[in-house]
């Protein structure tokens, strides 16, 4: 079911794990101060941001030799670290008036 | 002049909330006591060696902790209720009558821990002394009090928000209060195989802290946002419900991150991977909504201690939660991490970063309205020391975390990887030099902790005191018009 990760993996994984987290953030930053500014430029950072998030979520997944099942778990991580920021903003929008 | 702090301030709700503060002050304090007794006997195994034991110190460190963040909570609550439902409390003297059953109850608790450290493990001691399970080791008979307790507590809530206004915080908490009292009783049941006794152990735990407590979180903060900024109440509300749909959503099942490795069924590998993987997700989105209420709005902040410590909540709660957590979530890799000080970092950070960091945002605001509504904002007279026992707290247990994650990935090499979980390797991990080194830099970095938290304390006492300005006082919004 699982196949652990290699020994001479562990640092990058922890490394590729810290970075999905942080570029989701750098993307979830980005992406509302681009809202929030009418941001042009904001938005290509968070594109970017995004970029990094997909790499590093297949980094990780090589890492931790995601095959099988596990792939949904990539396939669920981009797309709910992805979608989540836009959805909020706009339900933020949506309640303020 | 001086101001001094006068309950004159306070309404009914709001004198029940201090004294609970003010015992979560005191063991917050004893919480950091145990922990540097149980740090330095990793150092020095014979310090107190057969006087106070390591296991008893970790475990009245640990269980201070979840007692004085559980005082910090229903204080916060009591707070609120009076404001949030506009009426007075349905059953004050019985809430003062809780309170003082319940610290009776812990102060025996903790005493028995103290004076009994080792003995047999049976009806008797399950009953009277310890019942074993880490967190919540309380024995039985303070368990039934602490229901009958929370009881009250819980009655107190409800019957209050029947009575007076409801609101949308009102119903998130109400329901979230029945899930985290039910929840307690998963920890009280005995059975004698040890992998159902964590299973339902891990209820208690997990899902509180990655659940319940974090909706309770939320409506802490959904109150604080309208109060401490003037957030518009439809804003944090439906934000609420959000948060509760995600944190449900992948929280409840992220319990299976705890069932890897102690003879649960296999399928818990997929599950606890797949859905705590996505457990940072609502806390990416908290990120979203705070920009979209700091910016949006013009905010007026009236208490300066008290929104830093709540970005340092949001901040905390990403780090600790989030990125620590995620970093060990996936069972590829918690394999080899399991147990180790890697888990301590995590729980250290996570603890801190989500949950002492809130408690203390409210301090702050409670002793604004004990000092007669004080000025806490620009240019405060002695602003200095709130600022640095925020400073010295966080670098102390960032500190620590860092030396016990270094501690924790060489573990996780030599002993799990490379050593074969053997029962020699598990002592060549803890006399590597990595680990020793780490341990005396958490020593150093605990020294940090204390100095903050002597500083926090100081502050709490006399923040406001020299004071002559009064805050501005804000509008808010009524829970339901005419309700
Ligand atoms: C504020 C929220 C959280 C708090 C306070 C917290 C705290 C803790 C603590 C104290 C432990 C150690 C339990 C023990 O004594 O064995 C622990 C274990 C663990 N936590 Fe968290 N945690 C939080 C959120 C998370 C999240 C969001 C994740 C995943 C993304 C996570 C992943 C884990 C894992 C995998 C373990 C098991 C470690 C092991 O195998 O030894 N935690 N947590
Ligand atoms: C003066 C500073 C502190 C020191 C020296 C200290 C030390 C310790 C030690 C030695 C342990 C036992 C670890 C083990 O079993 O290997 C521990 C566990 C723990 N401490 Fe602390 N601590 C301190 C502050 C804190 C703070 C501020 C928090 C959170 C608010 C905290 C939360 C925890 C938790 C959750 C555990 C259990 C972790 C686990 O099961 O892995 N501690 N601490
Ligand atoms: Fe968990």
């Amino acid at each position: 079911m699982i196949e652990p990760v290699a020994l001479e993996h562990f640092f990058f994984f922890f490394f590729a794990a810290a970075l999905v987290i942080f570029a989701a953030l750098a993307y979830a930053l980005s992406y509302s101060f681009s809202r929030l500014y009418r941001n042009k430029t904001l938005l290509y950072v968070a594109g970017l941001a995004y970029g990094v998030l997909i790499l590093a979520v297949f980094w990780l997944s090589w890492l931790a030799n995601l095959h099988g099942f596990w792939y949904a778990l990539v396939g669920m991580m981009l797309f709910g670290y992805g979608v989540a920021p836009i959805l909020i903003w706009r339900l933020s929008v949506a309640t303020h008036d | 002049m001086s101001r001094p702090l006068d309950s004159r301030h306070l309404n009914g709700g709001q004198k029940l909330a201090v004294k609970y503060f003010i015992v979560a002050v005191i063991l917050f304090f004893a919480q950091l006591v145990f922990g540097m007794l149980a740090g330095v006997q990793y150092l020095h195994p014979d310090f107190l060696h057969g006087v106070l034991d390591f296991n008893v110190n970790r475990m009245v460190h640990i269980n201070a902790m979840i007692v004085w963040m559980l005082y910090g909570f229903i204080g916060s609550v009591y707070w609120f209720l009076e404001e949030e439902s506009g009426r007075e409390i349905v059953g004050l003297k019985l809430g003062n009558w809780g309170f003082w059953v319940l610290t009776a109850a812990v102060t025996v608790v903790v005493a028995v821990y103290l004076l009994v450290q080792t003995g047999p493990g049976n009806d008797f001691t399950r009953w009277f002394i310890n019942e074993g399970r880490e967190y919540i080791e309380a024995p039985r008979w303070a368990d039934i009090g602490i229901v009958v307790v929370m009881l009250i507590f819980f009655y107190n809530v409800a019957a209050t928000f029947i009575k007076g206004r409801w609101s949308g915080i009102a119903g998130v908490l109400t329901l979230d209060l029945v899930a985290l009292a039910g929840l307690y009783l998963a920890g009280m049941f005995y059975v004698t195989n040890i992998s159902i006794d964590q299973y339902w152990w891990w209820w208690v735990i997990h899902l509180w802290v990655e659940a319940t407590w974090e909706v309770l979180v939320g409506c802490i903060m959904a109150w604080t946002l309208m109060h401490l900024l003037g957030v518009r109440r439809k804003i944090v509300e439906t934000w609420l419900y959000i948060e509760v749909a995600l944190m449900f959503g992948s929280g409840i099942l992220g319990l299976g991150h705890h069932y890897f490795w102690i003879g649960s069924p296999e399928y818990w590998l997929a599950i606890g991977g797949f859905f705590s993987a996505l457990e940072p997700i609502p806390l990416v989105a908290m990120v979203v909504h705070s920009i979209y209420d700091s910016g949006v709005h013009k905010l007026r902040n009236r208490n300066h201690p008290a929104l830093a410590w709540v970005i340092a909540h949001a901040f905390g709660n990403f780090l600790g939660a989030g990125v620590w957590g995620f970093m060990h979530t996936l069972p590829q890799i918690n394999l080899y991490t399991h147990g180790t000080q890697w888990t301590t970092s995590h729980g250290h950070l996570a603890f801190y970063g989500a949950y002492a960091t809130i408690n203390i945002a409210f301090f702050y605001l409670a002793v604004q309205q004990w000092r007669g509504n004080v000025w806490m904002g620009a240019n405060l007279v002695g602003a200095w020391r709130w600022k640095w026992a925020l400073t010295l707290l966080s670098v102390g247990v960032m500190g620590m975390t860092m030396a016990l994650l270094i501690a924790g990935y060489e573990q996780s090499f030599i002993e799990r990887a490379v050593g074969g979980s053997s029962w020699s390797a598990y002592f060549a991990a803890q006399t590597h030099p990595w680990f020793m080194e780490s341990m005396a830099w958490r020593m150093v970095f605990g020294w940090i902790t204390i100095a903050g938290f002597v500083l926090l304390a100081w502050d709490l006492l006399v923040i406001g005191k020299h004071e002559t300005r009064e805050a501005e006082t804000l509008v808010e919004e009524p829970a339901l018009v005419g309700g």
